[in-house]
């Protein structure tokens, strides 16, 4: 098992540009951007609606491949990989939370979690009890059995938390994890994850427009139409809680 | 995988509307299916029964006579037919060979000259038992009992406004041809249920045999097993017997008109299924569809997470057969009680239509279906195969649903 070594490039952006044929017109979603990242980050992409955040961070998550310019994983350049391989690393080596939850409603929390687990191909050992403390971490032991629908938001951004840590991958990918939270709910979430990568050393990359969450955030990479307009990093508070205001 | 089955079977009961669609959908595929299968083997098992019946399993005859054989030609005999029995009889799984002569003749009753043909047909009593249950038939008066008399089928006698105890002239011809009459008085009058059947004249081989001048002789030599299905073995027995080298021998499904039909009713049943099936599948696929659209932000999630195309697939396709087997194995019941309650123990009654068929097709006006337990299963598992023509497509389009989704969507 290879753990994230802080410091050491965990994902590097090399002039990256991502185009998006519509109908006749191509919209240029990204127009050459670079950027590192290390591992134990806790990093925000800032910026309005349509800036290109969702477009970098599935390239980040090989959910999608550029256009233009490379996307390195762990040293390795996605584009030399077959769509199937590029799907074994999404689901050993990155945990994805969605703005809009995005649980299988049909699936307890429980069994929320342990798909997610089962599809990493993790072994079965240990796998129930791995589940359970995952599900236990982010407040929910109580709530295992319970559906999502039975579920407030704040409690199933959650599960989709300890979704993506169960497997404990080396990056965790978040797009807009508080849009469809208030505020209070919003600010549990972030600092949950900041927890989660305090303790376990697990990178998080996120997208957000909201100056809640950017304010929690170690490092601030801003875009406007489809290009880094600041890259900014943000000294550790020493208390993360209090920094929301 | 466990939990992926578990998936399947849950989000079968998510929408519970469109899935009872679905479910009903195959429910009334598997029930037409049930009552067609039921309909089709009563109606044509019982053709072919009867008509195999009176055309013999497996039949001897001489090779010229078997060419041209709607001519009727008595000079192509065997002679000699005791030693041909007796060949036929040590055979395995034979039940019993006789001897037939059929000619057609002109029938009248008293002095008047008449115009009314009919087929005269001689045969050993044993096989008007055997072949077609004569004596049960019979719906005035009584078998015949010796070279005098003659069972007349009630279409011949009405033709000729025969009576019971009347004397019945039939000209008819010897093998070398010459033109031969001979008078029998009608003992009994025989409805056979079918129109073609209802137009001949029975008498005894003997009688035949004088009329035709083939003293010891047959034209014919039918060869019958306990069941039809036998008629397969004994025909290849036959066939390789040095002793019946220089004659000819078939199976009734080698004959005309059968050697034609069989292949062709075959091909139609299995058309029909398929049609039921396509139509069916159409529904299913319809439904799934609906689904797989619904669901994209969630397959989305599952192919980022790792779900392999193959088994998002599957994920699909065991929804739909979950579905399928419900909607079933109602159907398989209800369409059983259906074809055994209504159309075989009932039957449908298709009145004067079936006595226009030709000679050799024996129908009955009323045709009763034929059910078996067997088509439980069998339509049951034609439910399953509706579920998957009709899941695959949805479901391999829910397989090429990209990752990406998962972060596109917005609800
Ligand atoms: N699948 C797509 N097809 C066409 N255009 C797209 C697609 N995805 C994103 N875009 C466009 O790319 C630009 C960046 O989108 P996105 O990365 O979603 O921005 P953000 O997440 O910052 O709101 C927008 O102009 C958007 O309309
Ligand atoms: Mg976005």
């Amino acid at each position: 098992m290879t753990s994230p070594v802080p410091g050491a490039a965990l994902c590097q952006l090399v002039g990256v540009k991502k185009n998006y044929p519509m109908g006749d017109l191509v919209v240029q979603a990204l127009k050459g951007v670079s950027v590192e990242v290390t591992a134990g980050e806790f990093t925000a992409f800032a910026g309005p609606s349509g800036s290109g955040k969702s477009t970098v961070l599935n390239l980040i998550g090989c959910l999608d491949r550029p256009s233009e310019g490379q996307v390195f994983l762990e040293g390795r350049d996605v584009a030399t990989l077959s769509d199937s391989a590029l799907g074994d690393v999404r689901a050993r080596r990155i945990g994805f939370i969605f703005q809009s939850f995005n649980l299988i409603p049909v699936l307890t929390a429980f069994e929320n979690v342990e798909l997610a687990m089962k599809l990493s191909g993790a072994s079965e050992k240990g796998q129930k009890e791995r589940v359970e403390e995952a599900l236990r971490s982010v407040g929910l032991a109580d709530y295992m059995t319970r559906r999502p629908a039975q579920l407030s938001g704040g409690q199933q951004q959650r599960v989709a938390i300890a979704r993506a840590l169960v497997k404990q991958p080396a990056l965790i990918i978040a797009d807009e994890p508080t849009a469809n939270l208030d505020s209070k709910n919003g600010a549990a979430i972030l600092d949950l994850m900041r927890t989660m990568n305090a303790d376990n050393g697990t990178t998080f990359l996120f997208s957000t427009h909201d100056k809640m969450v950017m304010d929690r955030a170690r490092r601030i990479i801003r875009l406007s139409d489809g290009q880094v307009i600041d890259d900014e990093r943000v000294e550790p508070s020493p208390t993360p809680v209090a920094a929301g205001g | 995988m466990r939990l992926l089955y578990a998936l399947a079977l849950r989000n079968a009961r998510r929408n519970v509307r469109r899935s009872m669609l679905t479910a009903t959908t195959i429910m009334l595929g598997v029930a037409l299916l049930t009552c067609g299968m039921a309909w089709t083997r009563g109606a044509f098992g019982g053709i072919l029964q009867k008509a195999s019946n009176v055309m013999g399993p497996v039949r001897i005859v001489t090779p010229k006579f078997a060419q041209k054989e709607q001519l009727f030609p008595l000079a192509e005999n065997m002679p000699e037919i005791e030693p041909i029995l007796a060949i036929a009889r040590a055979t395995p799984g034979v039940v019993g060979a006789y001897p037939r002569i059929q000619m057609p003749v002109t029938i009248t009753v008293g002095d008047d000259i008449g115009e009314h043909f009919a087929l005269v047909q001689g045969a050993p009593n044993e096989w008007y038992d055997q072949a077609l249950d004569l004596s049960h038939h019979i719906v005035e008066g009584r078998m015949f009992k010796d070279d005098t008399e003659a069972v007349v089928g009630m279409t011949a006698a009405s033709d000729v406004g025969a009576k019971l105890g009347d004397e019945l002239v039939l000209l008819g011809q010897t093998q070398d041809g010459s033109i031969s009459p001979i008078k029998v008085k009608i003992a009994g009058i025989s409805d056979l249920g079918s129109g073609a059947q209802n137009r001949f004249v029975y008498v005894s081989l003997g009688k035949m045999q004088w009329m035709a001048d083939i003293e010891h002789g047959a034209t014919e030599i039918l060869v019958y097993g306990a069941t039809l299905d036998d008629a397969q073995a004994i025909g290849e027995a036959l066939k390789v017997n040095p002793g019946l080298k220089d004659l000819a021998i078939a199976r009734w499904d080698e004959r005309p008109p059968f050697s034609a039909i069989a292949g062709i009713i075959g091909a139609l049943q299995s058309i029909a299924a398929g049609v039921i099936v396509f139509i069916t599948a159409l529904g299913v696929l319809n439904t799934m569809l609906m689904s797989v659209l619904e669901r994209t932000a969630e397959i989305g999630v599952m192919r980022a997470m790792g779900l392999k195309r193959g088994a998002t697939v599957a994920l699909f396709v065991m929804e739909a057969m979950g579905i399928a087997s419900i909607g079933g194995a109602v159907g398989a019941v209800v369409g059983g009680a259906i074809a055994y309650f209504v159309l075989e123990v009932h039957g449908v009654n298709l009145g004067n239509a079936v006595n226009k068929m030709p000679p050799g097709f024996a129908i009955d006006s009323v045709i009763h279906a034929d059910w078996e337990p067997y088509m439980l299963v069998q339509s049951f598992a034609l439910g399953l195969v509706m579920a998957i023509v009709g899941g695959a497509l949805p479901a391999i389009r829910a397989s090429r649903i990209q990752p990406v989704e998962a972060m596109r969507s917005r609800r």
